[in-house]
């Protein structure tokens, strides 16, 4: 794969900033926001674009663990919201993409919330906050590093990069 | 593609019912999911947009020649454009606001028309002469207002989009601080009973309908674009209808006021203008305080003190704010308010921006991609302030 992705995207962010934004006139500010916005992008993507797979599968195996192991729940309804979350849970096979079984694995989870909250009993509901708190901390961490670059978050400094996360992740998460 | 990008009359009957809300917040939610299955943003040419003006002017200015009609960047929003109006030797500038297809925030522009005409005189605000509320003159919902000239951020600092993270030196602070805090209190202040103010829904003062009611506008927007599951969301929602605190005193909430969305003159560093005036509402002046004091707004100096939105301390911001009112500060409601302020800004960002990318809905979907990633700072504040209430036992 000569060119590979990496050099294609960084030759197309030079065109932007080195030839397109300067032939923006001066007075046209949306023109220059937004070519100054795609080069950003550019720079996050070609930081992103060989992890993208592997960080999809540390979110979903995380997701997973923590969700595995709920108590019983005496409710019907939660019951059946809990055992549909049960079923979106297991990984899928080796080199599958697994941004669509997050995206299906959090619905889930987000309408085991919702029924719990109705006939969920008190225990169940507690252990099931807990859990999505935990869970939420650990990946609202990830995700501001996946997205650092942006500049937004106000305790950069404390952030690990996206190679160093995926490099602890590796281990603590996907046990690799 | 998932449903929500083709809403069914069926779903879109059963969020209305699900979440019922003010009024004109309900009529603005309904057009944009009516409107979604239909066609994506497509700019408008400049000789369009100009030839949209001058049919306009025509009736609203006779003898009014339009020129000079320029995009403008900055907003998150909505489409921008300065012009030119020349009647009788005499050029006035103005800005067109108008709605793109989906918008990072749908709101309705009767709300906004009405509320800046109704502070002008109590806090510097454009003159608004015009509102084309339902898109008959320009194809889309929009509003004119005056230009007014002014900086959102000195010359010489840095800030990325929207104004976040602006950087203020402690002489800038000193000038802009106090007239910050000063313009909020006028805000709050405004008797709003006495305007004319149709557009909005009056919260019943002692009760929490006006708080239920903020909470359903929300949780329908969560609902009507998240493309992508978010379980603490729905935790905080659940929490905030289960804790909703009671309004004592209803005022004008300008919703989005933060370094950013006012102008200053760069010479002086007096405010000229106070804008973005979409999302305000009649509710509870703890909402306004929260939003303005939230994290993602400022930041924390070396002795480490919160500095709100760069410009003022935040003791210092509350202590001005109460000599000026008079209104009482409770805790609990900023606290209560912080956590649904955090929950607001992660929805606009991480569910409408997204869905207007989506349906390449927005004339700025390159800024709301990028924007997303605030959504993280958003969620992440969500998730303490939300664990502490829970451990508490809330």
């Amino acid at each position: 794969m000569i060119p590979d992705i990496e050099l294609r995207l960084d030759s197309v962010r030079r065109a932007l900033t080195e030839v397109i934004l300067p032939g923006i006139e001066a007075d046209n500010s949306l023109a220059i926001e937004q070519t100054m916005l795609a080069i950003g992008h550019i720079g996050m993507i070609i930081g992103q674009s060989d992890k993208v797979a592997e960080y999809a599968a540390i979110c979903f195996a995380d997701l997973a663990g923590a969700m595995a192991d709920l108590p019983p729940a005496i409710g019907q309804d939660t019951a059946a919201a809990a055992a549909a979350l049960a079923a979106a849970l297991p990984l899928p096979e080796q080199g599958t993409d697994c941004r669509a079984a997050y995206r299906g694995a959090s619905a889930a989870l987000e309408h085991l919330i919702s029924t719990a909250d109705g006939d969920g009993d008190t225990p169940f509901r507690r252990d099931l906050h807990q859990r999505v708190l935990a869970f939420t901390k650990r990946q609202s961490r990830r995700e501001r590093s996946w997205f650092g670059a942006s500049g937004f978050d106000p305790d950069a400094r404390t952030l690990p990069s996206i190679a160093e996360m995926i490099s602890a992740e590796r281990k603590t998460t996907l046990g690799s | 593609m998932d449903h929500k990008q083709t809403p069914s009359d069926v779903w879109i009957a059963e969020l209305r019912a699900r979440f019922p809300t003010e009024r004109t917040v309900d009529a603005a939610l309904t057009r944009k999911l009516r409107d979604r299955a239909g066609l994506a943003y497509a700019p408008t040419s400049l000789a369009r947009m100009e030839e949209l003006l001058r049919t306009f002017f025509a009736q609203a200015v006779p003898g009014g020649i339009v020129s000079d009609v320029r995009p403008l960047g900055g907003g998150a929003s909505k489409e921008q454009y300065r012009f030119d109006v020349a009647v009788g030797g005499t050029s006035q500038t103005y800005v067109l606001r108008r709605e793109p297809p989906e918008s990072i925030v749908e709101t309705h522009r009767l709300r906004e028309y009405q509320l800046m005409r109704a502070a002008s005189g109590t806090v510097p605000v454009p003159q608004v002469p015009w509102v084309d509320a339902e898109g008959q003159w320009f194809g889309r919902p929009s509003l004119i207002s005056e230009f007014v000239s002014g900086v959102t951020k000195p010359p010489s600092s840095s800030s990325n989009v929207s104004g976040l993270g602006t950087e203020f030196s402690a002489e800038q602070r000193a000038l802009l601080g106090p007239q910050f805090v000063e313009l909020l209190a006028r805000i709050h202040q405004f008797d709003w009973r006495s305007a004319e103010l149709d557009a909005f829904d009056q919260p019943t003062e002692g009760t929490t309908d006006g708080v239920i009611s903020v909470i359903n506008w929300w949780d329908r927007v969560w609902e009507e674009d998240c493309y992508e599951g978010v379980p603490l969301m729905r935790l905080a929602a659940q929490w905030l209808r289960r804790n909703a605190p009671p309004i004592d005193k209803a005022t004008v909430v300008h919703h989005d006021f933060r370094a950013g969305n006012f102008l200053f003159d760069p010479d002086t560093y007096q405010i000229t203008t106070v804008l973005d005036w979409e999302l305000s509402h009649i509710g509870d002046y703890h909402e306004d305080l929260a939003w303005t004091m939230q994290e993602g707004y400022g930041y924390y100096d070396e002795a480490g003190r919160f500095i709100v939105c760069g410009l003022v301390e935040q003791g210092e911001f509350l202590r001005r704010y109460t000599e000026l009112t008079g209104f009482p500060i409770d805790q609990r409601k900023l606290d209560y308010y912080a956590i649904m302020n955090a929950w607001k800004s992660t929805i606009i960002v991480v569910a409408t921006g997204i869905r207007c990318t989506i349906g390449g809905k927005s004339h700025q979907d390159v800024l709301l991609s990028w924007i997303a990633g605030f959504g993280n700072i958003t969620m992440n504040t969500l998730e303490t302030l939300l664990r502490k209430e829970i451990a508490h036992g809330a």
